[in-house]
């Protein structure tokens, strides 16, 4: 490091037993200026050859070096090598020296400003690398330099070097805001702070500057001005209604859809609390999403709140919430978007019930349909031939499947309306899925199914409904595939999840990749099944998931087209 | 038997009869006791929802009356039912619609030898 040699550096350096120092000059053409490094050493240099390119050696005293510095052009930096004891207190002075030195090393470290020292006639001493950086002068460039050349042409005709000095002298202290020059002539807007440097015997020294150049923050200040300016006309535009809230709950900015929805005046609703403008709103609920959810996670999607209108009428109000910082002023707001989704749950509501009535009232003349095959299939119809029976099977049959998906849409309707009731008791699932297998190949001799693995296992579930969802399951693995024979059911523990999984494979048709991420929506159905003419409702997944769900378990698959797919699903083990 | 679904009576009643059961079907409530005075039937099958009336207060005034108390009553309903509430209301058998013609007849043979045994 290679710092000014002042008289204190001098004296500190001697105090450390350096007796000589090695110098070599160097004559800047440029400007006229010569330098003279000096590197200290303890003893005396050997001649005749010195290291690194030095010319001569100086013994260290005040006289010979005072005599060197004297020239207007010239100035002496010293190469700070040696270390020095920054903490030994066996002289006042010395700690004043060593104080020094530490506090060069400070200011290197310190990159974000520029901080400079100067003699009290202005020039620089020092100059850390955020001076450099900020004006692109090199130490060796700089040292010795009066401090105007940092100035404006304007401001040096003006004299506001040296008034600033003088003011900070007088005043202990001056900060002022000006234009500042780079070294190629680059103007920059910084706030700069002078204030003298005394000794302990209260001697003035020099001056400290300190500048920190605005020129970023005017920046980000005006795109952050933007910004929000743009911010603001989104959120005008916008249909739905959108609220930014300041920390206290007070409004920052909202627009017209807010204040239309909950019918306030906005002059009137500047400086009130969030809480006292919506009374309609749930406050319990406000609360929780204001101090619990927005605090721990900054970000709130889908958060349902019923709302009085002040008219009287319910409304159901979806919240999408975000935490974030003020750019401008640093402070933290509450960024709300609400979205009022009443007529759209009505709708599917109306729809729900629509199908569940619709539904309910399709089993009436099922019942005569299936009743009336029944009867004439037993009735000996004199002279009826083949086909008049083969037909009053054929109808039964499709009664039948009209009764299925009769009972697939009301499990359908009662999932969205969280109506799905579970009865719950203990049973062993594996001699459930074993009666389950062997119901189906009782009815059906083509495909083989075979139970590969099987353990005990209680659960506490709906028998009911598991089998349902064990049904779908092999009912899939046979009807989509038609090609093959076998499939391989499996039921094994977890004991780390404690739960039990069941494994429907099959080796059919498989489902293509591009359709697998709505396989257990409603009425998904993939192409393949249209091409193979495989009948469905698409149902069948879609409530097996539900069911699944509704008992804390998972239902998940792995398939590859043209070669099958394994589907599991599992639940918690007692 | 009582429904106002037509298409509901006339099967079930040909499909009784066919078996051998006397069958009379009313399509409403109105008069009910009368008829079921003059009739004196062995079971009664009623649909739980009627016009006017629900099957299942009719099935409480049924068994509330002293004349009738004794015949046991089915309820059939497309509906799904609060079975403690049709036991309440002194229901003997629940069929859900759609039903196999064998789920109706496991239905009235259960009730008839209930009643009997009852009787006994």
């Amino acid at each position: 490091m290679e710092i000014l040699l002042t008289p204190q550096i001098l004296g500190m350096l001697i105090d450390q037993g350096y007796t000589y120092a090695l110098a070599r000059s160097e004559l800047y053409t440029d400007d006229g200026f010569e330098t003279i490094r000096l590197s200290p050493m303890k003893e005396k240099p050997q001649l005749p050859e010195l290291p690194n390119g030095y010319q001569t050696f100086y013994k260290l005293t005040h006289e010979p070096l005072q005599m060197l510095s004297s020239g207007e052009n010239t100035r002496l930096l010293v190469d700070m090598e040696p270390q020095i004891d920054l903490f030994s207190t066996d002289c006042d002075d010395r700690y004043f020296r060593y104080s020094e030195a530490f506090f060069e090393q400070v200011l290197e470290s310190i990159q974000d400003y520029a901080v400079y020292t100067t003699t009290r006639n202005g020039e620089i001493n020092s100059w850390n690398s955020g001076a450099e950086h900020l004006f692109n002068y090199a130490k060796y460039e700089i040292l010795g330099l009066g401090c105007s050349i940092l100035f404006t042409n304007e401001d040096k005709s003006n004299k506001l070097p040296q008034f600033l000095l003088e003011t900070a002298l007088q005043n202990g202290k001056v900060i002022t805001e000006e234009f500042h020059c780079c070294k190629d002539g680059t103007l920059f807007w910084a706030k700069s702070i002078v204030f003298p440097l005394f000794d302990e015997q209260n001697r003035h020294q020099g001056f400290t500057h300190i500048i920190h150049n605005l020129e970023e923050k005017k920046k980000s200040q005006n795109n952050a001005i933007e910004a929000m300016s743009l911010a603001s006309n989104i959120i005008e535009t916008s249909k739905e209604p959108v609220v930014i809230l300041n920390q206290n709950l007070s409004i920052k900015k909202a627009n017209k859809s807010f204040y239309e929805l909950f019918q306030l005046n906005e002059e009137e609703s500047s400086e009130k609390n969030f809480y006292t403008l919506t009374p309609g709103l749930d406050q319990k609920h406000l609360e929780h999403l204001f101090n619990e959810i927005l605090p721990q996670q900054h970000d709130c999607k889908n958060f349902e709140l019923r709302y009085m209108s002040p008219s009287g009428k319910s409304r159901i109000l979806v919240i999408h919430a975000k935490r974030a910082i003020s750019a401008l002023d640093n402070c933290i707001v509450d960024i709300l978007s609400i979205e009022d989704i009443t007529d759209e749950r009505t709708l599917q509501q109306e729809k729900d019930d629509f199908i569940s009535i619709a539904t309910h009232e399709l089993k009436t003349p099922i019942t005569v349909i299936k009743a009336s095959a029944q009867v004439l299939q037993r009735v000996n119809i004199e002279g009826a031939s083949p086909m008049v029976k083969k037909y009053l099977q054929k109808i039964e049959e499709q009664a039948e499947k009209l009764i299925q998906l009769a009972a697939l849409l009301l499990d359908v309707s009662h999932i969205r309306s969280d109506k799905l009731a579970l009865n719950f008791e203990e049973f062993d699932l594996s001699e459930l899925v074993a009666e389950t297998v062997e119901d189906f190949r009782m009815l059906q001799k083509k495909h083989d199914i075979k139970i590969e693995e099987l353990c005990a296992c209680t659960v506490n579930a709906d028998k009911v409904k598991i089998t349902q969802v064990l049904t779908n399951l092999l009912s899939n693995a046979i009807k989509y595939s038609p090609e093959t024979n076998s499939i391989i059911v499996r039921v094994f523990p977890d004991p780390i999840s404690q739960t039990v999984t069941v494994s429907v494979q099959d080796f059919g048709i498989g489902i293509p990749f591009e359709e697998q991420n709505k396989i257990f929506k409603r009425f998904s159905r993939t192409n393949l099944v249209g091409e193979k003419n495989i009948s469905g409702s698409g149902l069948g997944l879609y409530i097996s998931a539900e069911i699944v769900r509704k008992h804390k378990g998972q239902i998940w698959f792995e398939s590859e087209q043209n070669k099958g797919a394994k589907f599991f699903f599992s639940i918690p083990a007692k | 038997m009582l429904d106002d679904d037509i298409g509901v009576l006339e099967a079930i009643e040909t499909a009784l009869t066919y078996d051998g059961f006397v069958v009379k079907t009313l399509g409403r409530t109105y008069n009910i006791f009368k008829n079921i005075q003059d009739f004196n039937p062995d079971v009664i099958i009623v649909d739980l929802f009627l016009d006017g009336k629900n099957g299942a207060e009719l099935c409480k005034e049924i068994k509330n009356n002293r004349e009738t108390q004794h015949l046991p009553v089915i309820i059939i309903s497309a509906y799904k039912t609060n079975i403690d509430l049709l036991r309440r209301v002194g229901c003997d058998h629940f069929i859900p619609k759609p039903f196999d013609l064998a789920e109706l007849y496991q239905g009235i043979s259960k009730v008839l030898r209930m009643n009997k045994l009852a009787i006994d």
